[in-house]
Parts: structure tokens; C-alpha cells; sequence
């Protein structure tokens, strides 16, 4: 009989052990596929997770293309959009028709499943901590939450309403910060931009330690590895990028005085972010650093941008599709001034002949393919640091200083301490972000309703600012 | 001595020999009177005997009359010892007294005296005494309830074992005592020489009865003393219904499994079933299955112990099924678990017997007729009518110039017309498809070793062209039984191969238009253009046909499953077994560049190639310890059963593009890779474990307790819930062992039954619950190297589906078994569903599979069956069956969150929706009010009452609902010695039909489809003047119509589900002859006709075929 209890307790030690491994074999990791848990157990798991994120950024539907080279500029009325042209309906703000209403589908998903990424990302640097030491993970917390303001910021501008008192309290669009699948709600204007500073806030005091402070952008040799943390930090949203955005949002807001401390805070540390020099934009003719990546303090490297120039600004492509403006059109912005590096780099009538009006050549590629500026988008300069002073400056004469450093660095002349400074403001805008998006928001964030048509040689047309939530979001709400 | 002889040979020979007898006896008395007298007056005869045996007495009598005597020496066997004293008496006189309360008499003739059984004394009685013994099973356990009777003697009274296994019964030393028990082998005791008491050992049947439930986990249960629902047919019960495969032949006996009718794939042997067994258990959501998954409402199939696809019981040689258990309620499921929620079908294959080397053979042979009674298409002339009604040659446009081109076009059809042109295309791809089916087995071995090795080869074409599925299966299965152990080993190895059929598209050919002439040549009919002035190209059906083209599959599999049982001691058993299974499969596809799809491609890119394979590798283990006890009127059993199992699978799949003219589709020839195009691969690791407990109680066969409980744990389930549990909880009680019921006689067996319970369903992607990351594709990268994002965000909180499930039984069997049925009813209830949940593209997310909402079904079932004659001596029994099912389902708890699914659906054209209160089967339309006389435009009823010309989703509701009232088969069968007939028949009642020949065809006839024939109803039904009434739109309107109730109709529908006229020979002399042991023959009718009271086409892409088959089958 005390055999078969022995008996019986060996048996339930072994299957409690049994037991006890079952957890383990249940836990399968596909072939096919990579967890979560695989990525964030080591320190190139989470990098390359960090780097989709900035893979994400540039990708076609964001900043890649609808964000910075077409959609938002046709909105800004930047190109020569006939009814015969294949994208008519952005032109003509139909949104609800095709292609429009796909762009605008496109960029609020992709922008928000961008988001759910960070979020993911972040709370994952949580969830399996140990794996990075410190301070790296206080970079990589502070660069994807900046992104996160970032992307929040941009919707807010694109879809929603125009901000026009000090602190709108309009509805606006949702804020994630966090992954849990969760609905949240529509948030008044001014408590989504709150947010947007609060997390640059966060994100500004985690990259403290950030390298560029003392290092720079620190371009690294060519063919030399890139170090995620050191090198080429003008990719990345560094400690500078955040201020520089900081002072954005704040003038967005109407914030002119914190806009003013962010902006100089910046301009402080212009050294960094140097102005381009006019001999590469009027002597160098083989390689020209045409986006002037040098000022830049963010932007993207699309390795697909090349690819999209063909697509898009090629003097090759038919009437119909490519993305040009009306050459008088064109001249007056540029105030038919040859000496601004912008224009005399960027606009030319192609010498094959093939077309007779000036077209867009800031994202052609250039000869020599080691240049550590090809593929670049420039999403936050320094000059826009300049401007933002310029506006916010309570002292016309003051501001009037900061525009025409921006001018200087320009090959323009020095204005008058007299002149309109908004007139002039309106001008470099339309200047020193052609292919870079801002324009639009700067219509939007001035209340002008009314712009130049860019589809006729004269006159204007009222833009409509009502870019409406797309169906995926408005339907489920 | 021809007669001693004869007698010598036993038993058997006894009948015949009186019958022998009476012939000689006719003879002799005829003959007797001379003798007698002369035999008289010679013999005198002198004995004096105490206590002599018979021989003696003879041998003397032998000596003095010079009589002989004939008998055989086993008729003296029962001969009293006889004392006798005479002095010269007569040979009469002396037999008289000497076969005095013999058994035995006798006949004098000549000098002859011939002995025999003197039947009128019954002997046998003379000779009775008490038998007693007791019956026990193989571990010497007492079988209580064995019936015991003596051969040969069925008027006598049987005995039945007490609950100590021992009976008592009287019988003769010479007789046979036959030993009964349900689920046991008979045996025969030959009571010669036997000690008494007996000890019988009975063997456990290794064929099944229908009063054993197999459960499939090794757990087997005698009916009587279990709580769950199941129903059991034999093998030959199924292939009697129809010898295409199980699933055939289960929809028609049980009326629970219910195989939806697949409209579009018609009878296409390479789709696959689709079965539900007690309704559904989740939404039908491809999102949620990975590559590898199940149909997530398809019952789980065991085959011989170990859950298998769906594939291996299509392609299984129903020559080697023994018995098929459904188990339907969650008593009889919970052992399954996870698996359980849709139900169990337990399919066990014909075990080795021990004997001399059997042979058996059987063929099968099966025409599939196409059916074409279902097509209502249009002749040349109606649909040339037709199109001038609808507005084909009438140009939408003002100018002159289209118009003379379409009155032209007008011109020269109706010349066609008259011309007497009117092609029948749908003949084209249609052939008399046919299947073969050789299995051969072979059996035998010892009782310590038996064999069994059989194959089978399936040759099967279609009723398309060119579409087949040939299958084949070979096994070897060794059985060693050695004191406590034994061993059986099955090793498998089967396979498939499947082609569809280069026609395409079965629609193509019904919608071909009759005024073409057919041609082979041209891709094109015609190229013209339509009313409103757009290009209209008339592709050629037949034309794709000739080209070179392939659509094949091939599937190999191995197989091999062991199984353990060890008797530690008479109360525990412990029983393992492992299943390995590896397996390959690949898909070929090639279209050559001739094809039409190719027509505007570039040249080097016309033609491709689909290579897609899948190798897969399972093992799946079990180990149980079973307790059983019996004491007095209690008896227990127990049972702990462990599982393990892991499924690994692997595709690799490539896309060759551009092949030369004329290519018949090697790869060498293919020019590249398709444009873009990577290889694609997955692969899944699926794994499981399970540990459950099991135990039944039941008190004197009265009352019986039934409980499981198991724990499940898998990969599927939410990382945070890795481990789920299920359980069941049975009731029962036989009425029939209860006093007040024993004594009424026309009761046989009386049982009711209920549980409760609680089972999962697993079938979901293995993933659902884990973030998963992928590589960007297109900008793959920048200067910091490459990066992910995440391609699935995983719900660790998901939860597994569960079903609770309330199940109740009522078993008969009445007057004497010629009424017997049962009649269940269920309360099935699935909370929470897994359901894949749009969010506002905010959240990033789509389809996150969410737990929300449940789904129950409410029911039941029943199959009765009578018999007007059953007269199991003379073997002749007349029955007549009916089976039918009845379910309602509802969805609750979903809220508003499926509007989006919802929305979905909508956006789809599809006609279901998922809202509480309402049905998973409902129609989901806008209320029709008819066709306006005056307009010819459909009237709509809106949600507030309203009539309306406008069409708005809104007004969308419940129209209606697929299930039938009650569905189920009427049956009826005649069995006379080894002649069988049985005819069934199924019919639907009540269920509503969204009618897609009305929709498509009649209606919705866009002007590129006008080109298309169409119903005939399109033409003679549509509204076509002011003030018809009429129950179709205007025959010129080509708008669209959108979903309405006009379009949904009530059908009732009675279908032939199987004929079957067959007759076995079973050792009839002339089958000793030929070496043979039996021999059978069946043929069998099915799906010969359906009647509807609607009017819809049936088959789709693929038509539906009537079946003729024939089998044969022999052992010897």
C-alpha cells in the first residue's frame, strides 16, 4: 500500500513538472515572421525599429512624397494644374473625389499607424528594459516622442480647423499616446496642441545629453559606417529639431512670444546648421546641394526620392502629369531675381528642348552619387527659425533684422526697416519651402483664403481649408 | 453404411439424415409385414443383465438373433445402463423392453435393426442439470447483464449475469451455451467435458456496435451508462446511403450534420465540404485565419485517435471505415476541448481479426451525369427578342451614325436567327464524369498477432472536362497482444492528385450567346459596341479551353500512429499513443500566353506560372491512465488523458512570367520571374497541450453521473491566457432498468440524458495574439540601415471562443426494437466571439480581433425509426426512418461595434449583417413592395412606412432567413435474406432563398452583360407596358437593382438524397466453390432529383451531377 502512494506522488511530481515546461513550448516563435519580443531583445532590434519609424516618415504617402513634393504643395497652388491634368481634383480642392480623397486617406492612416509604431515602440522600451543603457534610451524615448508631436502637429495643421483666435477650442483630431486599442476622443484645437508641446517638452528633456550639442550634425566621412547616435543627427530629431518645431507650434498657436524664445534659442546655434554658400548654388553646376541641406536641422533621406522625381518633375513626363508651374507665374514669386540662389539653382527651362517652360530641379539627382545630401528632404531649416523670429519680433525693425539675414543668405539684397514685414514674410515662404510642404499651413495659419491660381497666368482662387476627416475615421466615430 | 456414415458427421448431418430417414422408412414399412413374421419364428432369445450398458445388451442380442444393428457411437452417448431378464423371447420383445426410456428407438428391417433418436421422448429434457458460471471480461472484471442461452433452443429461457457476473441455467452435457454482451465478442461454450462452474472470458469486440460510443481518445463507453449525445453507423450503413465518401453519407443518416449546399462549386470533387454540425460557432472571417487555418465552423474529425483534416476523410477509402460516432453535445465533446465547440466526427478503420488469412476486395464504380435541368437560359431567337426589348440596338446618343451601326448589328443576328443558328454551349464542357475505386485488404494472424494490409486506388473525373481528383491510400497495421500489453502499429502512406478543368468557369458557357456560332479560333465572338456607345468584346468561351494550360495539385502524405495499452492491474490501464505525420503537397498552374487573360501584356510577359508548395510535419501524443470499478451496484470508472501535439507547415511559392508560343508549361522556358516579384514563403508552428480528467459513475445501471474537466493550453490564445479550461457535467437515468418499467414488456431500453458544458474552438491563427514586425518593403532603407514596423498588433488579452452548451436526450426503443429513436434538444451559446473590429483609422489598427458579442443556437433533432416487420429468424425487416432538425440562431452583445463589419457588408453587396436579436443565417434586404404598373420601377417600403422609388441602405432589413423550419430525411428500407433496398429522401421546409438567377440574371443586366444570355424570365417576366403587372423591372432598364426582398423566396424542397438496391451471398455453397466467403453487390441512385417550389439556378461555376454507382465486394 506505501508503495502505491510513492507510486502515486512520483507520478504528480512528474506531471507538475510536466506542467511547469508547458509554458516554455507554448511560446512559438514563427519563422516567417519577427516578434516583438525578438526585435526589443537586442540593441539592433530596437534600432531597426526606431529606423522604421524614420523609414516610415519617408515613405510616399507621409513625407516621401504627399507631404512635402506633391498633394499638400498643389493644395499651396505651387504648380500648373489645368482641368486636362491627371490631378485636377487636388487642385480644385475636391476632396471627396479621386485621386484626392485616397492622398487624404492615405496620409491621416499612415500618420496614425506611424503613431501607434512610436507608441508601440515606446511603451516595448518599457516592457523589455535592460537592453540599452541609459542614455541611449533616453535619445531614442526623446527622438520618437518629438515624432510622435511631430506627426500629431501636421495633422493638426492639415486636417484640422484653422486656428485662428490665440487658443481654438474647436474640435479637432484625436491624440494617441499609447498603443492600447482604445477609440480616443476628438480634442478641442487647443488641448491637442497642448499636448503636441507637452510631448516636445518631454522629448526636449530626454535629449539633453543628445551629441549634437557638442558634436554638431557631425557628417560622417564618406562610405565611413553612420553611428545612429552621432552621425548625421540633422536625420534624427535631435535636441535643436524639437526647439526649432517648438517655435513652430507656438507661432501656430499664436504663441508669438514663446515662438521668439524657441526660434532665437535656435538661431543661437546657427553655427551648427550653416547657411549654403553661393558657390554652391551658383558656381557648383555638376553638384549642387539644391535642397541646401547644410541649414537643415530635420529631414528625411528617401531613398526612393530620385525615383519620384521621375515621376514627378521630369521634363519628360507629358503635360498632363508632371508637376510645373506656369513660368510667369514661377518669376513673379521669385520676383523675377536670378541672384536668388533658390531660383537660379532650382528652376530651368530643360536645355533639351523639351519642354518650354522652366521646371523643378531641386530633387534631381546629381552626378556624383557618394554626396551625403542626395535623397534628402529638408522638413525643419533654420531659415524657417529666421522667419518665425521675423513674425513673432514685437519690434517691426528687429524682425525685419532676422528676414533679411535669411535675404543675405539668399543672394537678396537687404530690406528697409519700413516695409510690410507680413508682405515680405508671405514672399520667403513662398521662396524657401517650394517641395517641402510648409506653405499650405502658412496660408492656412495667416487666414489667407485667397492665392495666387497657379493653373492661370493671372489671378487667384479661394483655397478651402476644409480638408474633411477621411471615411476610415469619420465612419467608425 | 452409406447411412452410418452420414450420422457419423454430427450435428449438422442430423437433419438431414431424418430426412434420409423418413425416405427409407416409407421403404421399409411397405416392406415389413414378410419380414416380420419370418424374423419372428427364428430368434430366441436369452438374457439376464443388472445394470448393463446398452452396447452390451446389443452386442448380445447381435449375438443370438444374427440381427445387426446400425447406429453411431455418439448415440449411445446418452443411453441408460439397462437391467433386463427374458428367456427365449423374441428379438421384438427383448428390443422392447431393452429401449424402455431409451432415447433412442428403433426399426427392424430384414435382419436390420436401425436405431434412432426417439424425438417424441424429449431425451434432452431427461437429461437437463444446472450449468453455473460466471462471465468476465479480458481482466477477469465480472460482466454483469450477459445474456446466456442455449444453442439451437430459442424458445428456452435465458439467463442474464447478476452484478457478480454469474448465471445459472440448465442444459444437457451435449449442448452449446451462447454467451451475448453488447460491445463483446459472442461466444460459444461447447458444454462437453466441462468443469463446472465455468469461468467465460469474453473478448471485447474490436469491431464496433452501435451500443458503444467511441469517443476517439481510447475512452470507449457502452451507450447504456453514458450521458452524451452521439449517434454511430457502421461502415456498411454509410456506404449502403453512398460510396463516394463519409461526408456523403453522414448528411443523410444524421439529421445534426448538416453539409451546406455550395452553389457555385456545384459538384466539383476538388472543393471541399462545407459541414456544420449544430450550427456555428463563430463569424466567418477570413481575417483571422492564417494561411494554414480551418474553417472555423468545421467540426473536428478523429481517424483511429488523433484529429485529422478534412482532406483525409474526403479522400478516405470507405472500404475500410468500421464505424463513424458523431458526438454532437458537449458531454461527449468536452474531451476535445478546445477543439470541440463545432462538434467531433469519430471515424475508426476496420481493425485486424484474428483467423486465417482473409482477403476482401472491393470495387466501386460511380457516373457522375451532369444535371442541366436547373439552367433556364434563353434560345437564339428569345434572346435576340430580348436584347431588342432591353434596348441593345437602340443608341442612347442623338446622332444618326451609332444608331444605323447598331441596326445593323441587329440586322445581322436576326439573320443568324433565321438561319437557324442557336448553339447550345452548355454541353461543351461537360462530360459523364466517372470514378473507380480497387481496395484490396488482407487480414489474419494468431491471437497474439494479427496483420491487416490494404490499399486502395481512387480514380475520379469530374463532371467538367478535364477536372479529376485521383486518391490513394495503402496501410499496414500489426497488433501484438501479449498477457498485459498490447501493441498496435498503423503505418499510412496516402495521397491525392487533382486537376480542374481547362474550361474554366462553368457561367461562361451558360452565358454564352446562342446566336454565335461556336468556333475554337477566334478569342473573341464578336467585337462591337453597345448601346450607350462603349467598346463591347464578346469573349469566346471555347476558345481559352484549347490552349495549352494546366491547373494541378499533387498531396502526399505519411502516416504513422502507434498505440500502447499496458493493464498495470484488473482496475488500471494505462494506454499511450503517438502520431507522426509528414506530408507535401504542391499546386502547379500554368496558362499559356495564347490565353485571353494575355491579350494586352507585353510578349515577354505573356503566360505564367504558379508553382506553390507546402510541406508539413505533425506529431501528436497521448498518454491516459484509466481507472475502473465495480462494486456491487456501483460502478466507476476514470480516466486522465494528457495530450501534446505541434504542427509545423512550410510554403514556398514563385511566379514565373513570359513563355513561348505554344509553350505547354515546363518552367525551363519561362523568360523571367514575375515583374517585382519575390518568392513567397510562410511557415506556422502550431502547438498544443491538454490534460483531462474524466470520470463516470453510475449505480446500478440506473442512474449515471458523467464529468470532465480539461485543461487547454495553445499558441493560439492571447499570450496572457495561454491556458484555458473546459469541462461538461452529465445526468442520466435508464428508465428501463427501473422496476415500474421493467415489468412493461413493450419497453425495451428507455433513457433520458442531459449535461451541461463548456468547449472551445481553436481554429484561429496561431498569432492573433502577438505583436508581429515587418520589413519595409519599399523604402527599405536609409543611411542607418534598414527598419521595421509593425505589421499586426497582437491582443495578448484575446481570449479563446467558448461554447456553453445544454444538451438534452430522450433514447427508445420500443416493442421489442421495432420502434426505436430518440429526440434531443440543445441550447448552444458561443460567448465570447472572436470578431475582427474595425476601429477609426486613428488607432492605427484594422481588424482587431476583438472578444465581443456571442451567438446562440437553439434546437433539435430527432430520427425515428419503425419497423413494420422484423423478423430477425426469418432475416426480413421492413423500416421506415425519419430524421429531422430544427434550429434558430441569435446574435447578442455586439452593440455597435460591428458597424463596421456592417458598413462592410453593405459595401459588399451581401446579404448578412451582424445585429443583436437577429439571426446568423437572416437575409439581410430592403422590403420590396413590387414593380410599379405604371413605371415598371421597383417600389420600395422605407423603415417609417413609406413608399419610395429610392433605393437607401438605410431601409435595409431583416428580409428573411436561410434556415429551414425543419430539415431532415424521409427514409425507408427493406432487408429479405441478402436482398436490400432503401430509398431516402431529403426535404427542406420554410427556409428562405436569396434567389441570384432572379438577381443576375433576370434583373441587373448592365449593357455589357445584355451580350450575355440571361434567364428566360428576363424576357417574359419584366414589366414591358404601362399597367403590366409584373414581378420583374422593366425589361429596358439597365440600371442596377439593388438587394431587396423582391428577390428572396421561400423554398420548400424535397431531393433525392440516395437509392440503393443491393444483395450479399453469404456462404452459399456455390460461393465455397469459387473459394469465396461472401460476396455483395449494391448499386446505388443518388442526387437523382430535386424538386423546389422556386426556380433558381443550382451550380454556378460548376454544375451539379446526378450519381449512378456500383459496388461489388468479396472476402475470401
Amino acid at each position: 500500500m506505501k508503495k502505491n502512494y510513492i507510486k502515486a506522488l512520483a507520478w504528480i511530481v512528474a506531471a507538475l513538472s510536466i506542467l511547469s515546461s508547458c509554458k516554455k513550448f507554448l511560446d512559438v516563435q514563427p519563422a516567417d515572421k519577427v516578434l516583438e519580443q525578438q526585435l526589443f531583445s537586442t540593441k539592433t532590434g530596437v534600432k531597426t525599429v526606431l529606423n522604421g519609424l524614420y523609414l516610415n516618415l519617408a515613405s510616399n504617402e507621409l513625407y516621401g512624397d504627399n507631404l512635402t513634393l506633391s498633394t499638400i504643395e498643389i493644395f499651396a497652388q505651387r504648380y500648373n494644374i489645368p482641368s486636362t491634368h491627371a490631378l485636377t481634383k487636388i487642385a480644385t480642392y475636391a476632396y471627396n473625389d479621386k485621386p484626392t480623397i485616397e492622398r487624404l486617406e492615405n496620409i491621416w492612416t499612415n500618420s496614425y499607424s506611424t503613431i501607434l509604431n512610436i507608441n508601440a515602440f515606446l511603451e516595448n522600451l518599457d516592457k523589455y528594459p535592460g537592453v540599452l543603457d541609459t542614455k541611449t534610451e533616453k535619445i531614442y524615448k526623446g527622438e520618437a516622442i518629438a515624432m510622435r508631436a511631430f506627426l500629431h502637429f501636421d495633422l493638426l495643421r492639415l486636417y484640422g480647423p484653422r486656428y485662428s483666435t490665440a487658443d481654438s477650442t474647436k474640435q479637432s483630431l484625436p491624440y494617441y499616446q499609447s498603443s492600447k486599442s482604445s477609440i480616443n476622443p476628438l480634442l478641442p484645437a487647443n488641448a491637442f496642441i497642448q499636448k503636441v508641446i507637452d510631448d516636445l517638452n518631454t522629448s526636449q528633456n530626454l535629449l539633453t545629453e543628445d551629441e549634437i550639442i557638442t558634436n554638431g550634425v557631425n557628417i560622417p566621412e564618406i562610405n565611413a559606417s553612420v553611428d545612429f547616435l552621432k552621425n548625421n543627427r540633422n536625420y534624427r530629431f535631435n535636441y535643436y529639431a524639437v526647439k526649432g518645431l517648438k517655435a513652430r507650434v507656438f507661432l501656430y498657436r499664436g504663441d508669438k512670444v514663446s515662438a521668439l524664445k524657441y526660434a532665437k534659442e535656435v538661431i543661437d546655434v546657427t553655427a551648427k546648421f550653416p547657411w549654403t554658400t553661393s558657390t554652391n548654388a551658383l558656381s557648383e553646376k555638376q553638384n549642387p546641394d539644391r535642397a541646401f541641406t547644410t541649414e537643415m536641422m530635420f529631414g528625411i533621406m528617401n531613398t526612393q526620392l530620385y525615383e519620384r522625381y521621375l515621376s514627378l518633375f521630369d521634363p519628360g513626363i507629358a503635360d498632363e502629369r508632371i508637376l510645373a508651374p506656369i513660368t510667369s507665374r514661377i518669376n513673379t514669386v521669385y520676383e523675377n531675381n536670378e541672384n536668388d540662389y533658390r531660383f537660379n539653382l532650382n528652376w530651368q527651362i530643360p536645355t533639351t528642348g523639351i519642354k518650354s517652360y522652366k521646371t523643378f530641379y531641386k530633387y534631381a539627382d546629381v552626378i556624383d552619387k557618394t554626396k551625403p545630401f542626395r535623397f534628402t528632404i529638408p522638413l525643419l531649416k533654420i531659415s524657417e527659425a529666421y522667419l518665425i523670429a521675423a513674425e513673432s519680433e514685437p519690434v517691426v525693425a528687429n524682425g525685419v533684422g532676422y528676414l533679411n539675414t535669411v535675404r543675405t543668405n539668399r543672394g537678396l539684397p537687404a530690406l528697409a526697416a519700413t516695409i510690410n514685414i507680413n508682405t515680405e514674410l508671405q514672399k520667403e515662404y513662398q521662396k524657401d519651402f517650394f517641395g517641402e510642404g510648409q506653405l499650405f499651413y502658412y496660408y492656412k495659419r495667416r487666414n489667407i483664403t485667397s492665392v495666387l491660381n497657379g493653373a492661370t497666368t493671372s489671378g487667384n482662387i479661394g483655397v478651402n481649408y476644409a480638408v474633411p476627416m477621411p471615411q476610415s475615421e469619420a465612419l467608425y466615430r | 453404411m452409406n447411412f452410418h456414415m452420414t450420422l457419423k458427421n454430427g450435428r449438422d448431418a442430423r437433419l438431414y439424415a431424418r430426412i434420409l430417414l423418413k425416405l427409407k422408412l416409407t421403404l421399409i414399412i411397405l416392406t415389413t409385414v414378410i419380414l416380420q413374421s419370418s424374423a419372428a419364428s427364428f430368434a430366441q432369445i436369452t438374457i439376464n443383465e443388472k445394470s448393463a450398458s446398452l452396447e452390451s445388451i446389443l452386442q448380445k442380442i447381435r449375438k443370438q438373433s444374427g440381427y445387426d444393428f446400425f447406429y453411431s457411437n455418439t448415440m449411445l452417448k446418452n443411453t441408460k445402463p439397462v437391467s433386463i431378464n427374458v428367456k427365449n423371447a423374441s428379438v421384438e420383445e427383448v428390443l422392447k423392453i431393452t429401449f424402455k426410456d431409451q432415447p433412442l428407438t428403433y426399426t427392424i428391417d430384414h435382419k436390420a435393426i436401425v436405431l434412432r433418436y426417439n424425438l417424441e421422448a424429449e431425451p434432452v429434457k431427461m437429461q437437463q442439470k444446472t450449468i453455473v458460471g460466471k462471465v468476465v471480461d479480458e481482466r477477469d472484471d465480472a460482466i454483469p447483464g450477459a445474456s446466456i442461452r442455449v444453442k439451437g433452443m430459442p424458445a428456452a429461457p435465458v439467463a442474464i449475469t447478476d452484478a457478480n457476473g454469474n448465471f445459472m441455467i440448465s442444459a444437457t452435457e451435449e449442448q452449446t451455451l451462447i454467451i451475448t454482451y453488447i460491445g463483446y465478442e459472442t461466444q460459444e461454450i461447447v458444454l462437453k467435458d466441462k468443469k463446472l462452474p465455468l469461468t467465460i472470458k469474453l473478448k471485447e469486440k474490436e469491431t464496433v456496435m452501435k451500443d458503444v460510443v467511441i469517443t476517439g481518445t481510447g475512452i470507449n463507453r457502452k451507450k447504456d451508462s453514458f450521458t452524451g449525445t452521439t449517434a454511430t453507423y457502421t461502415g456498411e450503413e454509410l456506404k449502403a446511403v453512398s460510396n463516394n465518401n463519409v461526408i456523403q453519407a453522414l448528411k443523410t443518416v444524421d439529421p445534426s450534420f448538416l453539409l451546406i449546399e455550395n452553389n457555385l462549386a456545384g459538384s466539383n470533387p476538388n472543393v471541399m465540404p462545407v459541414i456544420e454540425v449544430r450550427g456555428k460557432s463563430s463569424i466567418p472571417s477570413a481575417t483571422l485565419r492564417d494561411q494554414f487555418g480551418n474553417d472555423p465552423n468545421q467540426p473536428l474529425f478523429v481517424l483511429d485517435g488523433f484529429p485529422t483534416s478534412l482532406q483525409t476523410i474526403v479522400d478516405l477509402d470507405m472500404n475500410r471505415v468500421a464505424s463513424v460516432t458523431v458526438l454532437k453535445d458537449a458531454a461527449s465533446t468536452a474531451l476535445y476541448g478546445a477543439q470541440a465547440s463545432n462538434g467531433v466526427v469519430v471515424i475508426e478503420t476496420i481493425k485486424p481479426k484474428p483467423g486465417e488469412l482473409r482477403f476482401t476486395y472491393a470495387q466501386d464504380f460511380r457516373l457522375e451525369i451532369p444535371d442541366l435541368t436547373a439552367y433556364n437560359m434563353m434560345n437564339a431567337s428569345e434572346k435576340l427578342e430580348f436584347e431588342r426589348l432591353a434596348g441593345r440596338y437602340t443608341s442612347v446618343s442623338d446622332l444618326p451614325a451609332p444608331q444605323i451601326q447598331l441596326e445593323e448589328l441587329y440586322n445581322k443576328h436576326l439573320a443568324a436567327v433565321k438561319k437557324g443558328i442557336d448553339s447550345y454551349w452548355l454541353s461543351d464542357p461537360l462530360q459523364n464524369g466517372y470514378s473507380t475505386n480497387s481496395s484490396i485488404n488482407a487480414s489474419g494472424g494468431d491471437n497474439s498477432f494479427t496483420y491487416n494490409v490494404g490499399m486502395n486506388y481512387r480514380i475520379g473525373k469530374g463532371a467538367m472536362k478535364g477536372s479529376g481528383r485521383d486518391s490513394y491510400s495503402g496501410s499496414v497495421n500489426l497488433t501484438y497482444r501479449k498477457k498485459a500489453i498490447n501493441i498496435n502499429n498503423i503505418t499510412y502512406i496516402r495521397g491525392n492528385n487533382t486537376s480542374e478543368s481547362n474550361y474554366g468557369s462553368f457561367a461562361n458557357f451558360v452565358n454564352a450567346n446562342p446566336y454565335f456560332i461556336k468556333t475554337y479560333n477566334n478569342p473573341f465572338l464578336e467585337e462591337t459596341q453597345s448601346a450607350n456607345g462603349n467598346k463591347l468584346v464578346i469573349n469566346n468561351p471555347l476558345y481559352n479551353a484549347m490552349q495549352p494550360q494546366y491547373n494541378n495539385s499533387k498531396n502526399i502524405e505519411v502516416q504513422n500512429n502507434l498505440n500502447v495499452n499496458y493493464d498495470i492491474s484488473k482496475a488500471f490501464r494505462l494506454n499511450g499513443a503517438l502520431q507522426i505525420t509528414k506530408g507535401s503537397s504542391s499546386d502547379k498552374n500554368y496558362k499559356s500566353p495564347g490565353m485571353s487573360d494575355f491579350l494586352d501584356i507585353p510578349v515577354l510577359r505573356k503566360g505564367k506560372y504558379v508553382d506553390n508548395r507546402i510541406e508539413n510535419f505533425q506529431y501528436q501524443g497521448n498518454l491516459m491512465l484509466t481507472f475502473y470499478k465495480t462494486v456491487k451496484k456501483h460502478s466507476f470508472t476514470a480516466n486522465w488523458r494528457n495530450t501534446i501535439s505541434e504542427n509545423r507547415n512550410n510554403a514556398y511559392g514563385t511566379i514565373a512570367e513570359g513563355f513561348p508560343e505554344g509553350s505547354t508549361g515546363n518552367p525551363r522556358f519561362a523568360y523571367s520571374y514575375a515583374l517585382n516579384g519575390a518568392p513567397s514563403a510562410s511557415s506556422g508552428i502550431y502547438r498544443s497541450l491538454s490534460s483531462a480528467v474524466s470520470a463516470n459513475y453510475s449505480f446500478d445501471n440506473r442512474y449515471l453521473i458523467d464529468f470532465v474537466y480539461r485543461i487547454d493550453g495553445s499558441t493560439a490564445y492571447g499570450s496572457n491566457k495561454q491556458f484555458s479550461p473546459y469541462y461538461s457535467f452529465g445526468l442520466g437515468w435508464n428508465l428501463h432498468n427501473e422496476t415500474f418499467i421493467k415489468n412493461q414488456s413493450w419497453i425495451n431500453s428507455l433513457r433520458l440524458t442531459g449535461n451541461v458544458g463548456v468547449t472551445g474552438n481553436q481554429n484561429f491563427a496561431n498569432i492573433s495574439s502577438v505583436s508581429i514586425y515587418n520589413y519595409n518593403s519599399n523604402t527599405n532603407f536609409n543611411q542607418f540601415g534598414q527598419g521595421v514596423s509593425l505589421g499586426l498588433l497582437g491582443n495578448p488579452d484575446l481570449a479563446p471562443q467558448k461554447t456553453r452548451q445544454i444538451s438534452a436526450s430522450l433514447d427508445f426503443s420500443l416493442f421489442n426494437g421495432r420502434f426505436v429513436g430518440y429526440v434531443n434538444a440543445y441550447n448552444k451559446k458561443t460567448n465570447p466571439l472572436i470578431v475582427p473590429v474595425d476601429l477609426p483609422s486613428s488607432t492605427g489598427v484594422f481588424k482587431y480581433p476583438y472578444n465581443i458579442g456571442s451567438l446562440t443556437y437553439k434546437g433539435m433533432e430527432t430520427k425515428l425509426t419503425y419497423f413494420p416487420i422484423y423478423n430477425l429468424a426469418k432475416n426480413f425487416t421492413w423500416n421506415i426512418a425519419l430524421t429531422a432538425s430544427s434550429f434558430k440562431s441569435r446574435y447578442d452583445g455586439f452593440g455597435n461595434i460591428l458597424n463596421s463589419l456592417n458598413k462592410l457588408q453593405e459595401n459588399n453587396k451581401t446579404l448578412v449583417r451582424y445585429i443583436d436579436g437577429n439571426s446568423a443565417e437572416a437575409i439581410w434586404a430592403v422590403k420590396s413592395l413590387g414593380i410599379d404598373p405604371a413605371t415598371g420601377r421597383e417600389v420600395f417600403l422605407t423603415k417609417d412606412g413609406q413608399q419610395s422609388f429610392e433605393y437607401n441602405a438605410a431601409n435595409i432589413v431583416n428580409a428573411g432567413n436561410t434556415t429551414p423550419a425543419v430539415e431532415g430525411v424521409i427514409s425507408t428500407g427493406v432487408r429479405y435474406k441478402g436482398f436490400n433496398f432503401s430509398v431516402g429522401f431529403r426535404y427542406r421546409l420554410g427556409g428562405d432563398v436569396f434567389n441570384g438567377a432572379l438577381f443576375n440574371k433576370v434583373e441587373n443586366i448592365s449593357y455589357t452583360s445584355i451580350a450575355n444570355n440571361q434567364d428566360k424570365r428576363a424576357l417574359y417576366d419584366r414589366w414591358k407596358n404601362p399597367g403590366d403587372i409584373a414581378q420583374f423591372k422593366g425589361i429596358s432598364q439597365t440600371s442596377v437593382t439593388p438587394i431587396s426582398s423582391r428577390f428572396v423566396q421561400q423554398e420548400n424542397s424535397l431531393s433525392s438524397e440516395t437509392l440503393n438496391i443491393g444483395y450479399t451471398f453469404d456462404r452459399q455453397p456455390w460461393l465455397k466453390k469459387m473459394g469465396l466467403q461472401s460476396l455483395m453487390f449494391n448499386a446505388l441512385a443518388n442526387d437523382f432529383l430535386f424538386l423546389s417550389t422556386i426556380r433558381q439556378e443550382r451550380g454556378i461555376n460548376y454544375p451539379f451531377a446526378r450519381t449512378i454507382s456500383f459496388s461489388l465486394r468479396a472476402s475470401f
